[in-house]
């Protein structure tokens, strides 16, 4: 994953069973930046987003995400792709019968760290966002934003190259999107590519960053 | 309680494979014995104009002249007022053997032996004795086809069951598994959970059926049959145990695995 380009699209056609969401278009994500996919609902930016982690493949076109071609993409190299990819979705997405500081391990646990480093590092990046105090709770013991802030922290923990995020901050409130919105940034300052789905930008977005707006089955850069 | 909730139909499922499976063996064993047994004491009496010096025959060990001069004697003894002349019957008696088996015959092996030895012009008589054991013999090998008929049907059910509980942790696991998915978790890794819960059902299970197995050697009942039929079943329990671990182990693993492919699939 040594290219500059993350990710690279041509010609593209997506959708999922008879439905196309994306028509013939192409585009590319660099290394280190921040974007913002817009849309209004059901005009497939979660689509994308499943494309873009390889639960679904493209209808036709040509798809590269960090150097794997996603029509050819084997099962095992779709594993090693995803350990280099964080994902965070609206519902959070956390296992429930796991406390939180368990769920925040649990890219470090798939690639085989070490437990004093799964340690470190969760306790490092749990303190960064106030949830160190309730490490040892369950998903269901805390707020919506906190189960966000939980799963960003997993979907940073082991340092991806990529962070897809699908309606991050659909159901929570602003104060809890603002505090969101500041993971993201810090994850982008660690030279992450974040990848935001949002029907709306946020306002006061300090940091510099490109953003792609579905319209019509056609995707384009907003300048 | 929740665990056991959510594993009762495999738990269920392997005993009953289980303790079905000890039933066939056993009765197997019981067959087994009794057929030693009376192999062991049985003989085909022949009755001979000549000595029968070069018999070779299939599934005979043994050929014993029967002497029948002390059973001369007891009869001259006994019929003293007769003034028997015991050398000169002797004389004009025929030739008796015994002959000996190696496997327990079956009604159409006696056919085939008694068809080879009436063929030999000098063999006036073959005795074989059969209805004396036939009628216990075909009791137990009907209970032994029963108890393979048993087997069978609880096999089926319990595959019934076993898909039952499989679709019970598919829908309790399939969120987690997905989750591990997305973060690229690899098949054991993925499994590792429904593993271990494997295991340790198939624990549950060889506890459970060890207890019963236990509970049915030892119960009055089964030493009763044993008693009647005259023998002695040399039951080893823990090799029993081992291979019905090993089979347990295999049924509860390949049901762990089948749950993590059918979630292959499935978009949540």
């Amino acid at each position: 994953m040594s290219n500059s380009k993350i990710v690279i699209a041509k010609d593209l056609y997506l959708g999922y069973d008879n439905t196309i969401v994306l028509e013939r278009s192409s585009f590319y994500l660099e290394r280190g930046e921040f974007v913002f996919l817009t849309g209004a609902s059901g005009e497939g930016k979660t689509t994308i987003i499943r494309h873009l982690y390889g639960e679904l493949k493209p209808k036709s076109g040509y798809l590269n995400i960090g150097g794997f071609d996603m029509n050819k993409i084997s099962g095992s190299k779709l594993t090693t792709l995803r350990r280099h990819i964080g994902v965070v979705f609206q519902d959070y997405k956390l296992i429930k019968e796991w406390t939180i500081d368990k769920n925040v391990k649990l890219p470090l646990m798939i690639a085989g760290v070490s437990e004093e480093i799964q340690n470190r590092e969760a306790s490092k990046l749990l303190s960064k966002v106030k949830l160190a105090h309730i490490a040892d709770k369950y998903p269901y013991e805390l707020s919506g934003g906190e189960q966000q802030r939980a799963a960003i922290i997993r979907a940073l923990i082991h340092q991806p190259v990529m962070i897809l995020a699908d309606e991050p901050t659909g159901n929570l409130d602003d104060y809890s999107s603002k505090l969101v919105m500041d993971l993201f940034k810090f994850a982008n300052k660690l030279g992450i590519t974040v990848l935001i789905a949002t029907h709306q930008l946020p306002v006061d977005f300090d940091v510099r960053y490109r953003h792609f707006h579905i319209e019509g089955k056609k995707l384009h850069e907003v300048s | 309680m929740k665990y056991l909730r959510n594993h009762i139909f495999l738990i269920f499922a392997l005993v009953s494979i289980l303790f079905s499976m000890e039933i066939y063996f056993l009765f197997n064993k019981i067959v087994k014995t009794y057929e030693e047994k009376i192999v062991k004491n049985y003989t085909v009496i022949v009755v001979s104009k000549k000595k029968l010096d070069n018999l070779k025959l299939e599934n005979v060990s043994n050929i014993e002249q029967i002497n029948i001069t002390n059973s001369l004697k007891n009869l001259d003894s006994q019929l003293k007022s007769f003034n028997l002349d015991v050398n000169k019957i002797k004389n004009t008696l025929p030739y008796f053997y015994k002959l000996h088996l190696k496997n327990f015959p079956t009604p159409n092996s006696l056919d085939k032996l008694e068809k080879t030895l009436l063929k030999n012009p000098d063999i006036k008589r073959v005795e074989s004795f059969r209805q004396n054991q036939n009628q216990i013999y075909n009791l137990l090998l009907i209970i032994k086809l029963v108890a393979g008929i048993f087997m069978l049907i609880i096999l089926f059910i319990s595959m019934l069951l076993i898909i039952k509980q499989l679709e019970v942790w598919k829908f309790e696991h399939s969120q987690r598994m997905y989750i591990m998915e997305l973060f690229g978790a690899p098949f054991w890794f993925r499994s590792a959970i429904l593993i271990r819960l494997a295991v340790v059902d198939s624990i549950i299970s060889i506890a459970l059926i060890f207890g019963i197995i236990e509970y049915l050697l030892s119960s009055e009942m089964y030493q009763r049959l044993l008693y009647q039929l005259g023998i002695n079943v040399d039951i080893n329990i823990f090799y029993d145990l081992s291979l019905f671990f090993f089979i347990s182990l295999a049924i509860s693993i390949f049901a762990s695995v089948s749950v993590v492919l059918m979630k292959k699939d499935e978009v949540l």
